[in-house]
């Protein structure tokens, strides 16, 4: 079999013997033609970027580029004409030439002559150092097979870096190729979906929105597959989920963002509710101001009538001020979550007596009966607000127990948290109550008869969390309610030093 | 007219009564619900003010009942609610009330509203409004 356009690079040396002139002179131009064109063809090889190599129908190197020895630099000596294929991979394995082989070189080489020899595929090999090559193999109508070496080295580094930016995101992507079919899918979308990549891959792009309508029976305004560009999908399959689909294409592919807003669609459901609750307990005594003082504008009543509307007036405009005060408390206490608090090391006996000797019930002769386990328990808190907290729950207490039932107040130390247990004998709550009675604006008392925002115990919880605390309702109906703050104790004196203590007895 | 006024609230519910008082109306209260469907059902009034905002069994439930029971053919409703969207209007139209008032309420518009209904006339619906949330349904 002929070569035709590489010559053994000793033609041109070949022995001068004839002794026709002009046949001597066309071989020798002819030589010299054959000999320009190699020269040409090595110089381009030579120029190429890419790696260059031929081997004959026997699989023997026939010639290979420079830049084909620099890409497989540890067995460049061993690229030399006539060396076989599978020798060169099989010491280039021995010597570490191609990472993926190890562990399982027999297997690898197989693999790699199988590939070399059917010469119709593109493969990717990697090399030592993290370089990547692609492999295209074609045979030539001769026999031969001509390879080529591309580095694409930096596309597989950039690649890497993709998977791992999509593999790290908390946000899920799924990629459609150009044929519209599911063709990646991200790590953070397997666990939004509960599905493995592998059930979702090869999936067409309707049937993969049919896939995701069985698995979270979309509810609410957008169901997936909607065609805008962001929507919203309403999953009602536990754990409720809500989803914010992006979806961009360009150059043939289309790539779904999916972003978990669940807490955030959360939030801005409970604000709204709140506010609307909000609006309507603020509507409820506005009504009465309004209407009574429209009554008293209107029409004519005796002087006793006339102070009877103006003191309903004065008692629910005074609820008013007393909602908006509490709300507002609420509001700045939610908003500086704690970082206007002025925490101090204090006994928490004193901020106990302080809170009792400044509470004033009307017409209730009351006292609260303190049992002080231990005057010196010392707690790190703003003095202000947990007594606002306390007040809030003793005068619960009053309000929600006949004026001879005794009101109780025990500070103790349990378990090294402080704790303050207000307890009554009054007309106690349900279990379903108990359950709601830190819920804004829920009232144990719903006919208006005791006076209330509804959200004392709101602010004594919020508070409670801010110190690192909690609080706890324990209540019976018709039995009475005990309402337990739970606090972090500061160390006594003696317990934060015996660290010290101890460390100095080792040294 | 024999009235009968249903509002958890005892404010609200002296509000109305003194609204409507020295008009020779016969005026009885109800803080709930429940009681005051059996009441109603008991002295059959010419006319009941409503609150929808209760505990337990709320006012459009309590005016659907009424509003279906035979033997309150006659009675009216007024539904009297701190909420004024258009879907409550649409919820207490769907509970068959004669008439809807959104707190607070002017104490002249509910006298007026009454002696609407008292006369056969249609009584106050906030109509641009519903005819809004028709139209958006």
């Amino acid at each position: 079999m002929t070569r035709p356009a590489v010559l053994p690079a000793d033609a041109a040396s070949a022995p001068n013997a004839s002794g026709r002139g002009d046949i001597e002179g066309e071989l020798a131009a002819a030589r010299d033609a054959a000999q320009r064109a190699e020269e040409r063809l090595r110089t381009a090889l030579a120029a190429l970027a890419d790696g260059f190599v031929l081997y004959d129908a026997e699989d023997r190197l026939v010639l290979c580029n420079e830049r084909y020895r620099e890409l497989y630099r540890i067995s460049a000596d061993l690229m030399v004409p006539g060396a076989r294929f599978e020798d060169i991979i099989r010491e280039g394995v021995r010597r570490g030439q191609y990472p993926d082989a190890a562990g399982g070189e027999e297997q690898w080489i197989a693999a790699r002559l199988a590939a070399h020899r059917s010469a119709n595929s593109v493969i990717e090999q990697r090399l030592p150092g993290g370089a990547c090559l692609r492999i295209a193999e074609r045979r030539t109508p001769a026999g031969d097979i001509v390879g080529f070496r591309f580095d694409i080295s930096e596309l597989k580094q950039a690649q890497d870096r993709l998977n791992l930016t999509l593999a790290l995101s908390p946000a899920g992507f799924v990629c459609f190729d150009a044929a519209g079919r599911v063709a990646f899918v991200n790590p953070a979308f397997e666990r939004m979906s509960g599905e493995p990549a592998q059930a979702l891959l090869g999936l067409a792009q309707e049937q993969f929105d049919q896939r995701l309508r069985e698995l979270f029976e979309p509810t609410g305004e957008a169901a997936p597959g909607d065609a805008d560009v962001t929507s919203r999908l309403f999953f009602a399959r536990p754990p409720k989920l809500v989803l914010k689909r992006s979806v961009r294409a360009g150059s043939g592919l289309t790539v779904h963002c999916y972003v978990d807003v669940t807490r955030d669609y959360e939030v801005d459901r409970m604000k709204s509710e709140f506010l609307s609750t909000a609006a309507h307990e603020l509507r409820t005594p506005m009504s009465s101001v309004l209407g009574f003082t429209h009554l008293l504008l209107t029409r004519d009543y005796g002087r006793a009538k006339q102070r009877e509307l103006v003191a309903t007036v004065n008692e629910q405009a005074q609820r008013l001020s007393d909602m908006l005060n509490e709300l507002l408390d609420l509001a700045r206490i939610e908003a500086r979550g704690g970082k206007d608090f002025r925490f101090e090391v204090q006994p928490l006996g004193t901020i106990v007596e302080e809170t009792l000797s400044a509470l004033h019930v009307r017409d209730d002769p009351r006292q609260v009966q303190v049992r002080l386990q231990d005057r010196h328990l010392l707690v790190n808190a703003d003095r202000a607000k947990l007594r606002q907290a306390l007040t809030n729950v003793v005068s619960n207490a009053y309000k929600y127990s006949p004026p001879d039932a005794p009101i109780e107040l025990e500070v103790a130390s349990e378990a090294g948290r402080a704790v303050l247990r207000v307890s009554d004998r009054g007309i106690g709550m349900t279990a379903e109550q108990s359950g709601r009675c830190f819920e804004r604006f829920w009232r144990a008392d719903p006919s208006g008869r005791i006076p209330g925002t509804g959200l004392g115990l709101s602010i004594v919880k919020e508070i409670l969390e801010l110190h690192g605390g909690a609080v706890e309702v324990a209540s019976a109906s018709g039995q009475g309610t005990c309402v337990t703050l739970r606090l972090p104790l500061v160390g006594s004196p003696p317990a934060l030093f015996a660290p010290f203590a101890a460390s100095s007895h080792t040294s | 007219m024999k009235i009968l006024i249903v509002d958890d609230n005892p404010q609200l519910r002296k509000l109305v009564r003194m609204t409507l008082e020295g008009r020779g109306h016969v005026l009885g209260e109800e803080s709930d619900g429940v009681a005051a469907l059996q009441t109603a059902l008991a002295t059959r009034p010419d006319l009941i003010v409503l609150d929808v905002m209760m505990p337990g069994v709320d006012g459009y439930e309590i005016c659907y009942l009424v509003k279906s029971a035979p033997e309150l053919r006659a009675t009216r409703v007024v539904l009297l609610t701190a909420r004024g969207q258009e879907t409550d209007v649409l919820t207490g139209r769907g509970a068959l009330a004669d008439a809807y008032l959104v707190k607070p309420f002017n104490p002249d518009a509910l006298v007026a509203a009454i002696e609407r209904l008292r006369g056969g006339q249609p009584g106050p619906y906030p109509a641009r409004r519903f005819a809004r949330a028709q139209g958006e349904a």
